[in-house]
């Protein structure tokens, strides 16, 4: 599900190079529009296709940190080893 | 001592070198006199002479007479010399005095010139010691606050001793045992009589002036036991300015363990002997060297610790900045839950059921409102299918009336009545009216038209002309 099109309506920022709360912000704004009720379903679901990218990208972004957090933890055990 | 060391008698030493008068001849007075100066000289330079103090005269010079239970001599001090007396002579005073005997010639008068004068009794050393040890006790000289520490691993001592004392031996002994790597540099002074006091005070003065250049860390000064008069030079106060002003720490071990003498209050430690004095100075090495071993089993633990302590501390610190690294994620990760959750509610397949939905809604209030049409056209009709038989036949009878006035009125117009007058009517193959002779050939049939009935015939011959006669 990754479109990677992004049409009016949406930032149009690639969604890669987006913090964390950038592209959190523009998901609630394109939940709010699409709550608007006032899109065509094409439109809804280009924003649609958009949020899921972004969602997409804060997952990653989610993963990323605590997978560095566990490799943090691994270098400490490792130091504490070469401390004994 | 308090003895003169001399034995001599007026006319007895006659110089030498002087032109002798004749034997006959009676001296005078001046030769005499010389006589005694000259034999006088042959005397040592400086004597030590006890006795008790007489006549005492005090005002510029002191004049005074020694005297015992046989003899008598006078005595002058001059100023210059009485001003560095501490305890001043009163009469009756045992005094020990040093100087030279002179003769005055012309007062005829052979005196003791006094360059130093000291109590000498035993009761008078002990009442001297006392007063300069309570005077030195209120200045605060034997005060711990002045007591300089001993250095810890002296690499230098200076014994100030005499060259050829036991105690000297004893110190040297102890010092190899103890510790062989500290160097001894013995400075052999007197430590009785005369000369004591000023040898042992220079000593200590000069050490102290060049300590750097001496490499020393500390003085000892010691001797063995004696006779309270042996010992006087260590209560001596010229001893403990000396030691007071020594930059260098001062250990002090002076006769048997009973006697206290000033310069060991004044220093900086005090010993009973001098082995213990030195042992007071040198740690014993192979103590030392446990100590050490000690110590540094010690700081190898404690540094152990210490970086344990660090590690675990280092460690607490990273798991807290973890669990809260966990915890800011964790509230994204709710977050994008949430939005998740939010957007899969808006799934176009979820928008395009409701949009279906919406279809499905009009599609059927389309239904319903057609039904409702379609029932409403059905009443309609209804009630139209009851009305319409008799509107129809109201109509119709209407109509019938209408038909027979027509028919009454086309009767009256029509044909028939034109043919019931005599009129006929010829109508060709196709039925239609034949008003003209044009397009009509013989051999046609056509049917002529009576009141009463027609007749069947072919044309003969058209003559197209004129009208024909009602």
């Amino acid at each position: 599900m990754a479109a990677k099109k992004s049409t009016k309506k949406t930032s149009g920022t690639d969604p890669a190079t987006m913090t964390f709360e950038a592209a959190s912000a523009e998901l609630e704004e394109i939940l709010q529009q699409i709550d608007s009720g006032e899109l065509g379903l094409e439109e809804a679901m280009v924003l649609h296709r958009r949020g899921q990218v972004l969602l997409g990208h804060c997952r990653s972004l989610l993963d990323r940190a605590d997978q560095e957090l566990r490799e943090v933890a691994l270098d400490e055990l490792d130091s504490a080893d070469e401390a004994r | 001592m308090g003895q003169l060391p001399l034995s001599w008698k007026p006319g007895d030493a006659q110089p030498v070198d002087r032109p002798k008068p004749p034997p006959d001849e009676p001296l005078s007075v001046s030769e005499l006199s010389a006589s005694i100066v000259e034999a006088l000289e042959t005397l040592p330079s400086t004597v030590r002479v006890r006795g008790e103090v007489s006549n005492l005269s005090t005002r510029r010079h002191w004049y005074f007479s020694l005297k015992d239970e046989h003899a008598l001599i006078g005595c002058v001090m001059w100023s210059s010399r009485t001003r560095g007396v501490e305890d001043p002579p009163a009469e009756g005073d045992e005094v020990e005095v040093s100087g030279h005997i002179a003769h005055y010639p012309p007062q005829g008068r052979t005196q003791l010139i006094v360059e130093r004068i000291r109590q000498a009794g035993a009761g008078a050393l002990r009442a001297r010691y006392e007063a300069l040890c309570a005077e030195l006790r209120e200045a605060g000289w034997f005060e711990s606050e002045h007591k300089q520490p001993l250095p810890l691993l002296p690499a230098r001592i200076a014994v100030v001793t005499s060259g050829t004392s036991a105690a000297l031996t004893d110190v040297v002994r102890t010092a190899r045992e103890r510790c062989p790597g500290t160097a001894l540099l013995v400075v052999d002074v007197r430590v009785q009589g005369e000369e004591a006091v000023s040898e042992v005070v220079e000593a200590i003065r000069r050490l102290d002036a060049h300590r750097a250049t001496l490499g020393l860390d500390a003085i000892l000064v010691t001797r063995g036991g004696g006779s309270p008069e042996d010992l006087q030079a260590f209560n001596e106060r010229a001893v403990a300015h000396a030691v007071r002003e020594c930059t260098l720490p001062v250990v002090a071990a002076i006769g048997h363990e009973s006697d206290t003498t000033i310069i060991e209050l004044v220093a900086d430690r005090r010993a009973s002997t001098p082995t213990q004095a030195i042992m007071h100075l040198l740690p014993d090495a192979g103590e030392l060297r446990q100590q050490v071993d000690d110590r540094t089993q010690r700081l190898r633990l404690l540094a152990g610790q210490l970086v344990q302590q660090a590690a675990q501390r280092s460690r607490r610190h990273v798991e807290q900045l973890r669990r809260t690294m966990s915890m800011i994620i964790q509230v994204r990760r709710t977050t994008v839950q949430r939005l998740a959750t939010e957007l899969a509610h808006r799934r176009p397949d979820v928008l395009l059921q409701q949009r279906r939905a919406r279809v499905q809604a009009a599609v059927q209030r389309l239904g319903a409102s057609m039904q409702r049409r379609l029932q409403a056209g059905r009443v309609r009709l209804e009630r139209g299918a009851e009305s319409l038989p008799r509107a129809i036949a109201a109509s119709q009878s209407r109509r019938h009336e209408r038909v027979q006035t027509l028919q009454r009125t086309l009767q009256a117009l029509g044909p028939v009545s034109v043919l019931e007058r005599g009129f006929s009517m010829t109508t060709d193959e196709a039925g239609s009216v034949v008003r003209s002779t044009d397009g009509i050939e013989p051999g046609v049939r056509l049917t002529t038209h009576l009141v009463d009935g027609r007749i069947e015939a072919r044309v003969e011959q058209v003559e197209p002309s004129g009208t024909v006669e009602p």
